[in-house]
């Protein structure tokens, strides 16, 4: 009896602990970063302890700043579920933007066509198409790794341009599916707008200014769940994890390693498409329809994102919360912190501590050198594999 | 020793950053403005203060410029008439021109009730050397003149529009200058929600159906400046091709300046044929094809105005942000006549000035400092503004012009300015 309570103590004790050793190097990664940041916006002239208070009131400083930081996590918290999905799977995605793109366009041309459509149905129609959208971009550079070898590095950033481009041309000035302005389309139906959560300035005036919180934030955290509970407890998670750890061994092991790479990129892009058809369909900052400037970077900024929540689709949640959140702090801080002769803050400074924050996540050498902690053999974050086929 | 090495290599990390950063945030608000403010003064400058006008550009010292411009602005009204039109010999020395400025008719000198001002840019920095910067120039004279302090916010992500206006919305400003024409929609909704705030749109159109009293639309009639270099570069040419490399057709502004530039040049052989040394001009405009970044792809600028000179054409206008600037540079380098656009590229473009006949700009400095004096005396309306356009000065390539050319081209402008003479592009 004694020897079985001594080796599992308290569960939630022992949950905890864990989760404090797993948070730890990000934490000190983050703090590390920000005493950096510290020294560079002191060294800029500008005081750090007027930036850093205004950074976290832009970011959490009412309610209302909290829903407008909540909001602009919903879509980071989608690509970066599609960036890890892929890299379980030891595929890099960087084509996340392009797919975003596609099924942003998709979920707009149909959402447009819904208009005697029941909310209750033009939503998932035109969510799943934008999905759709999304995963069959994916699904393309899946299948050219697949059967013709080419690695997805090269296929998914060429497809990015390609995507620019259509998408470019259909709403550019002679575009068929311009709407009033440039690089729009028509605004979609107002059935298949995504219900705001709540919306703390249309409630106090007329008209809203900020962005309300739409439904997609529960369905991006419904999403990590799921996601985590089919890479680790299903069949199709453990084949992918085995693909991504040994695409040689799992072929040994009768996988079919060309199947679970055109899954894991065509779910992968059906993520991201997910972030663009929720940003059509619920972000009334792009006016309800597909806009060509939408979610710029978006694809791009996740893998750094997936990288600081070490593929995890649950970390995923707070570390896209923390991305969005020293951005929507920035304009705060920007407008705040003023220097000699009414110089304001660089807004770049953000994306220079976001930098950094990835750095000491990723290269975690440094704080464990920096903060003498001992060298601890870690399972290792597979990214990407080399060139060839995979059959 | 390991652990020393791995030290150095942070520190010097974290320097470089903060070095960089610095070189950023030091050129914010400095140097650039010297150089406008000079030509503001020599565009608005009345005959009569020509001279002075003239030994300011000199001299050009921000400050006692910045307060030159504000009173040769008050005098506008009265004397821009006489100065573009009678008094040819002092505006082609200087080769000034004042043309409309519907914006500055009513501003008082005087500053009434001294207002917050916030500005939020289009996606850019507010020291991009384009139209961020020219704003922020024109509220930043204002806190000058004014005495109050005035902020800006750099918008990252066209997203971001509405969360931007909202910070300076939050912090109670009085007056909310908005940069670039995709910030329209953005702006028209903080506008309806919020009715005491005033706001500036810098490149937006209103829809006369739909004034807002809260709410200016400063344009600028493109076309008119497009118009005068469209002349200018007719009377210039030797092969009788001249073309023009510009930003994306989806944008108002950029397809004023184009089609002014092609109706201007055909106006040239309409009305002096003698000036036009081959007899006749064909004008070819190239667009951005309207993907990626068509305000931002140099390259593609230079690419375009090589086959353009590959095809003969011997002057190159090159509109659209870092596109334009691309053209411009490739032509000037290929050692052609160009022609710059939006604030005197001269200075911005020293790789070009040598070869740059002149600039179509349009003075978003001057146009914004005049709205918001009429904001501080309560004189503020609703609806469309027009700022003031023209020609830079030739600088350089002053020598190269007929005398004969630069008459007419004055003469142009007047009727520009006084609607004699009209372009014929209504691209809204």
């Amino acid at each position: 009896m004694t020897v079985a309570t001594a080796s599992s103590e308290n569960p939630a004790l022992r949950w905890l602990r864990m989760a404090a050793r797993q948070l730890g190097l990000p934490l000190l990664g983050i703090f590390t970063a920000l005493v950096v940041g510290a020294v560079v916006i002191l060294i800029s002239g500008f005081n750090p302890l007027v930036a850093y208070p205004s950074l976290l009131k832009g970011a959490f400083g009412s309610a209302s700043r909290v829903n407008n930081t909540l909001a602009a996590t919903t879509p980071y918290i989608f690509t970066t579920l599609a960036v890890i999905f892929a890299f379980q799977a030891g595929l890099f995605n960087i084509g996340a933007e392009g797919q975003l793109k596609i099924g942003a366009l998709v979920s707009a041309v149909v959402g447009i066509n819904l208009g005697g459509v029941p909310p209750l149905a033009a939503v998932p129609i035109a969510l799943v198409a934008g999905c759709l959208g999304g995963a069959v971009w994916g699904a393309i550079p899946g299948a050219l790794k697949a059967f013709a070898g080419a690695h997805e590095v090269i296929t998914t950033i060429m497809l990015n341009y390609i995507a620019s481009f259509i998408t470019g041309f259909l709403v550019g000035a002679d575009g068929p599916l311009r709407g009033k302005n440039m690089q729009t389309t028509a605004p979609i139906s107002k059935s298949s707008h995504v219900p705001t959560i709540f919306d703390y300035d249309s409630a106090a005036s007329a008209g809203s200014t900020n962005t309300p919180l739409h439904w997609g934030f529960i369905v991006a955290i419904i999403v990590a769940v799921i996601l985590y509970w089919i890479l680790w407890k299903t069949p199709l998670g453990f084949e992918i994890r085995t693909v991504g750890l040994n695409p040689s061994a799992a072929r040994y092991a009768g996988i079919n390693v060309a199947r679970i790479t055109i899954i894991a990129m065509a779910v992968s892009g059906l993520l991201a498409g997910m972030s663009g058809a929720f940003e059509v369909m619920g972000n009334p900052n792009y006016n309800y329809q597909y806009s060509d400037s939408l979610g710029a970077n978006y694809g791009f900024n996740s893998i750094a994102i997936a990288l600081l929540a070490k593929n995890n689709p649950i970390a995923a949640i707070p570390a896209a919360l923390l991305f969005a959140a020293l951005q929507s702090g920035a304009s705060q801080m920007q407008f705040d912190t003023v220097g000699a002769n009414g110089t304001q803050l660089p807004g770049d400074l953000i994306a220079m501590i976001q930098a950094l924050v990835i750095i000491f996540v990723a290269a975690d050498q440094i704080l464990r050198w920096l903060y003498r902690m001992r060298n601890k053999q870690s399972a290792q974050v597979v990214l990407s594999r080399g060139w060839g086929k995979t059959e | 020793m390991r652990k020393l090495s791995y030290a150095g290599l942070l520190t010097v990390l974290s320097m470089l950053a903060a070095l960089l950063l610095t070189a950023c945030g030091d050129n914010t608000a400095t140097t650039a403005p010297v150089v406008t403010t000079a030509a503001a003064v020599a565009t608005t400058a009345p005959a009569a203060a020509a001279t002075t006008a003239a030994t300011a550009t000199t001299a050009a010292a921000a400050t006692t410029a910045a307060t030159a411009t504000t009173a040769a602005a008050t005098a506008t009204t009265a004397a821009a008439t006489t100065a573009a039109g009678t008094s040819a010999a002092a505006a082609t020395t200087a080769a000034a021109t004042a043309t409309t400025t519907a914006a500055g008719t009513t501003a008082a000198a005087s500053i009434g009730k001294k207002l917050k001002v916030g500005l939020v840019t289009d996606t850019g920095r507010v020291d991009d050397k384009s139209f961020n910067q020219s704003a922020w120039e024109g509220v930043q004279q204002y806190g000058q003149a004014a005495g109050v302090g005035v902020k800006y916010i750099e918008t990252k992500d066209q997203k971001d529009y509405a969360a931007n206006i909202k910070q300076f919305l939050d912090e109670k400003y009085d007056v909310i200058v908005t940069v670039g024409f995709l910030m329209a929609d953005a702006t028209v909704a903080a506008a309806k929600a919020n009715p005491n705030i005033l706001f500036v749109g810098v490149d937006q159109g209103q829809d006369p159906a739909n004034i807002l009293p809260n709410l200016v639309g400063l344009t600028f009639e493109e076309d008119k400046a497009g118009f005068a270099i469209g002349a200018l570069a007719a009377g210039m040419t030797q092969s009788g091709k001249i073309g023009a490399v510009v930003g994306t057709k989806s944008v108002p502004a950029v397809v004023r300046y184009a089609e002014g530039y092609k109706a201007g040049a055909a106006w040239l052989v309409a009305n002096h044929k003698d000036l036009v040394k081959p007899g006749s001009v064909n004008v070819t405009l190239t667009y951005h094809p309207d993907s990626g970044s068509p305000f931002n792809d140099p390259t593609w600028g230079a690419q375009q105005t090589q086959s353009l000179i590959q095809a003969g054409n011997d002057i190159i206008f090159g509109g659209g942000g870092a596109t334009g600037n691309g053209a411009v540079e490739a032509g000037a380098s290929a050692g052609i006549y160009v022609i710059g656009v939006d604030v005197d590229q001269y200075f911005t473009l020293p790789k070009a000035a040598p070869k740059l006949l002149s600039s179509a700009t349009k003075d978003i400095k001057n146009g914004v400092f005049q709205s918001l004096v009429q904001a501080s005396n309560g004189q503020l309306q609703g609806g469309n503004a027009i700022g003031p356009t023209g020609l830079a000065p030739f600088h350089d390539t002053d020598s190269a012009i007929p005398a004969a050319l630069k008459t007419v081209l004055t003469q142009l402008q007047a009727g520009l300015k006084d609607g004699t003479i009209k372009t014929g592009v209504t691209a809204s």
